[in-house]
Parts: structure tokens; C-alpha cells; sequence
């Protein structure tokens, strides 16, 4: 019966060799890329995540230092009828691991939010002393805080 | 006709090896596009966790770099120019004449200085002089002399601004665990006449625990102990900085010593007994020192008014800067 078996050449050919390899080494890629992709997306989801919180925090720390300047040249200004300024940039990536990003900044919150992977991060800051101005969302990048002491006012601009 | 046929039977057999074997070529080297294939798709997913990889380790360098943009620097900068030039003043006012002329110039001569310490880092740091306040210093024509040592205890009236009010006590009036009745009609007090009411500051010693004691007593309530410190050699009160010290103690009285409404006038009372210096500045524009001989009265600088500027690449912060040494 074996032998009968082994030595059966019937559908045997070479278009039936290409169908089987070719069906073959199309589940194992889509099994392969399957598998990788979602941990690829995982990772990437992750990488975005802790760039933006490290984003966040810088932002936030230096909103805290514009806030202080600001409250210093309020006090002088209130002192003297002089009037003070400040302008501070801060430096921020434009891309985080390879995608743009956007800023909104409320009065005690810092959104930061990409769409590709979709991750969204929230970090806190402590209120300011100054009225912190209305800003729409700004795009990944440098940041300015700008105060004046006749507007009394800490505007935001990218 | 037989041989024939064996040729051809063997022809036969031989292109059906050939095919076999072109067969089996052909399945190798469809082996090897899978593999190629593979090795590719997995390259591209190494090479993306090698980006990745790369982007975390890039986060977290960044994540732990001084990321705020020079402000310590400018509030540092503003802190040295307030204290060096309130120095500057108070130093000018205890030599004797208080010109505001040398005070100006002094600021002017500290321009290059400033300019040239900062530039070393790279950063532009200006002051410049704005304007200055004339005032006067008061304290005891011949010192140490008893507090009650003004006529009609007033040390000075209309006053607007006051600043650096220090007694320097040399002996104070001692009393045994005194009531509030013994506080007010013993004890020196300096009282401050507000537009709303008065606050008086009772400075004693206590003898029962061996401290110097100050009691506060606002309108016509009961005077409540506010500071103590324990009793040790000269004792200094400052009123306006809220300390008192001994030779072994400084206990801060936490902005209890100042009322919080400016007064209008200061008088002594209960001076008797109570031995010492004093020193006060007040604004010349409108206050009215007392004129009993015993008390001095010299011309001072109130106040003086610098603009600074502070400027980086990620920061540029400029203010005018009110030093009044010592105000409350």
C-alpha cells in the first residue's frame, strides 16, 4: 500500500509545488507581521507616551518659572508704576518618536496629543499666580511665554 | 525495430529525470524567496525596535536635563542687585550725610560690573540707577539713652513710610510673671497709631523665667505674649525685620511686630527704666520727626529705584526694582 503510495506521480507538478510554497510562505509572513505589528504598535504606543510626559513635564516646569518671573515683575511694577516684561521660550522637540504632536495648555492642566499612534497625555501644574491667557492647541516645537506687566497677562505662543 | 524502441523507451526516462530535477530546482528556489522574504520583514522590525529603543534612551537623557531657561538665574541676579544696593544705602545713611548723589553714583559704578561678571556666562545682565527717595534717619542724639527721654512721647508723626525700626536695649524693665494691668502701665511700649487703631508692642523682661518678653496688644485688649528669648547680654529687637535676639538667641516673631495697617505715627511710651538705642528711616515727603533735642534727625536715602534686565537665548526679563532696606 506504501509502496503504491510512493510511487503514485499523480498530481504531482510543478504549478501544485508553487501553490502549496506560495500558501505557505504567505501564512507564515501573516503570522510573522501579525504577531510583530501588534507589538511593534504596543511599543511605539509606549514610546510616545513617556516622550510626551517628559514634554509635559518640561512645559510645565518652565510655566511654573515664567509664573514666578511674571509675579516678581508684577510686585516691582506695583512698587515703582514701572512697567517689566518677560519673555521665555522654551526648547521642545518638534517630532516625538517620529510623529507631531499638539500643545494645550489650561490653567492647571498640560494636554499634549498625537494621532498616529493616537495617544493622548495629561500632565498637571500647579495654578498660576498669573492669569494664564486662552491659547489654542499649538503645534509640537518651541514654546513662548510672554508677560507684560500692563497687560497682566501670561500669553502663550508657539 | 526493438532497439529502436529501447532507445526511445530510455529518451523518455531521461527527460522524465530532467523534468524531476528542473522540478526540484524550481521548489529551491522558491525556498529561497521565502527566506529572503522573511529576513527582510524581520529586518524592518528590528531596525523599527532599534528606533524605538533609541527614542526611549533619547527620552530619557532629556528627561533628566536642567530644562527651565535661566530664570533662577535672572531671580538670582535681582536678589544680589536688591541686597547689594540696600547695603550700598544703609551704609551711605549710617556715615552720617546720606547724600542721594553718592548713592546714584555708587549704582552707576556698579553698570560695568555687573555687565562684565555675567557676560562670562554668556548671558546680558544690566542695572542702571532710576530714581531715589529722600529720607531721614532718626535715633538718640547721645546714646544709650532712656526712652522716656522725648517729652511728649512722640517719636514721629504724619508718617507714610517707615523702615529698618531696630532697638539695640541695654536694660529693660523687669517684672515678676506680671497681668496684663502691670504690661501696660509698666512695661515699654511702642505704639503704633493707625487709622483703624493701635497696636502696642510691650518689650519686658520676665524675671520668674529668666526671658525678655515682647506682648502685643491691639486697640484695648489684654497684651497676649507674642516672642520670647532668653534673657542674655544686649538684647536687639527689630520691628520692621520681626526678630528679637540675645547673645545666645535669634527667635523670629513671624510678622507679628509690624501692624498690618501702615501707621500713621509712633510713640514711645513707659520709657522710664528702659535703657538703649534706636534707629528708624522714614520717607521725607510727609513725616514729621518729633523735634525734642534728644532725638537726631538726619538726612537719608529712603529708597532707590534701578531698572535690570536680564537677557539669554531662550529668556529675556526686565523690571524696575523698589530697594527700601529693611521696609516691612
Amino acid at each position: 500500500m506504501i509502496r503504491r503510495l510512493r510511487e503514485d506521480r499523480r498530481a504531482v507538478s510543478v504549478t501544485v509545488g508553487y501553490i502549496l510554497m506560495l500558501s505557505v510562505a504567505a501564512l507564515l509572513l501573516g503570522v510573522v507581521l501579525t504577531g510583530a505589528g501588534g507589538l511593534m504598535e504596543s511599543q511605539s504606543k509606549q514610546v510616545v507616551s513617556d516622550e510626551l510626559t517628559v514634554v509635559g513635564n518640561q512645559l510645565a516646569s518652565n510655566i511654573q518659572e515664567a509664573d514666578r518671573l511674571a509675579t516678581i515683575a508684577a510686585a516691582d511694577a506695583e512698587a515703582t508704576d514701572e512697567e517689566g516684561s518677560v519673555d521665555l521660550t522654551v526648547r521642545l522637540p518638534d517630532r516625538v518618536a517620529g510623529t507631531g504632536y499638539l500643545v494645550e495648555i489650561d490653567d492647571e492642566t498640560i494636554t499634549l496629543s498625537t494621532t498616529n499612534p493616537d495617544v493622548e497625555v495629561t500632565v498637571t501644574h500647579p495654578e498660576t499666580d498669573r492669569e494664564l491667557a486662552d491659547s489654542d492647541r499649538l503645534s509640537g516645537g518651541d514654546i513662548r511665554f510672554v508677560y507684560n506687566t500692563s497687560d497682566d497677562l501670561l500669553e502663550v505662543e508657539s | 525495430m526493438t532497439y529502436m524502441n529501447n532507445i526511445k523507451g530510455r529518451l523518455a526516462n531521461t527527460r522524465s529525470r530532467l523534468a524531476n530535477i528542473k522540478g526540484r530546482s524550481a521548489t529551491r528556489t522558491e525556498r529561497a524567496q521565502l527566506l529572503l522574504v522573511t529576513a527582510l520583514a524581520l529586518a524592518v522590525i528590528l531596525v523599527t525596535v532599534a528606533l524605538l529603543l533609541n527614542a526611549a534612551i533619547f527620552t530619557e537623557n532629556v528627561a533628566t536635563r536642567d530644562t527651565t531657561a535661566d530664570g533662577p538665574e535672572a531671580t538670582e541676579l535681582r536678589g544680589e542687585l536688591v541686597q547689594g544696593i540696600g547695603e550700598l544705602i544703609e551704609t551711605e545713611n549710617h556715615k552720617g550725610d546720606g547724600e542721594r548723589e553718592a548713592v546714584e553714583s555708587d549704582i552707576e559704578a556698579m553698570e560695568p560690573l555687573v555687565d562684565r561678571e555675567r557676560a562670562r556666562g554668556g548671558t546680558i545682565a544690566t542695572v542702571s540707577h532710576s530714581d531715589t527717595t529722600p529720607g531721614q534717619l532718626l535715633g538718640w542724639n547721645d546714646e544709650p539713652t532712656e526712652f522716656d527721654a522725648i517729652e511728649n512721647e512722640t517719636l514721629v508723626d504724619e508718617l507714610s513710610d517707615a523702615r529698618a525700626f531696630k532697638f539695640e536695649f541695654e536694660s529693660l524693665v523687669s517684672l515678676n510673671d506680671p497681668n496684663a494691668t502691670q504690661i501696660e502701665n509698666e512695661a515699654f511700649g511702642v505704639r503704633f497709631i493707625t487709622p483703624d487703631e493701635n497696636v502696642t508692642q510691650y518689650i519686658y523682661e520676665d524675671e520668674d523665667d529668666g526671658t525678655v518678653v515682647i506682648a502685643n496688644a491691639t486697640g484695648g485688649s489684654d497684651p497676649e505674649t507674642w516672642c520670647t528669648v532668653s534673657r542674655s547680654g544686649t538684647t536687639t529687637v527689630d520691628l520692621t525685620g520681626n526678630e528679637i535676639r540675645t547673645d545666645d538667641e535669634l527667635r523670629d516673631c513671624y510678622r507679628g511686630l509690624w501692624p498690618s495697617d501702615d501707621p500713621d505715627r509712633i510713640d514711645f511710651i513707659n520709657g522710664a527704666d528702659t535703657v538703649g538705642n534706636f534707629t528708624l528711616t522714614v520717607d521725607a515727603d510727609t513725616a514729621e520727626p518729633t523735634d525734642d533735642p534728644s532725638v537726631k534727625t538726619s538726612d537719608a536715602v529712603y529708597s532707590a529705584t534701578v531698572d535690570i534686565g536680564y537677557q539669554t537665548t531662550d529668556l529675556t526679563f526686565e523690571t524696575t526694582a523698589r530697594i527700601a532696606p529693611g521696609e516691612p
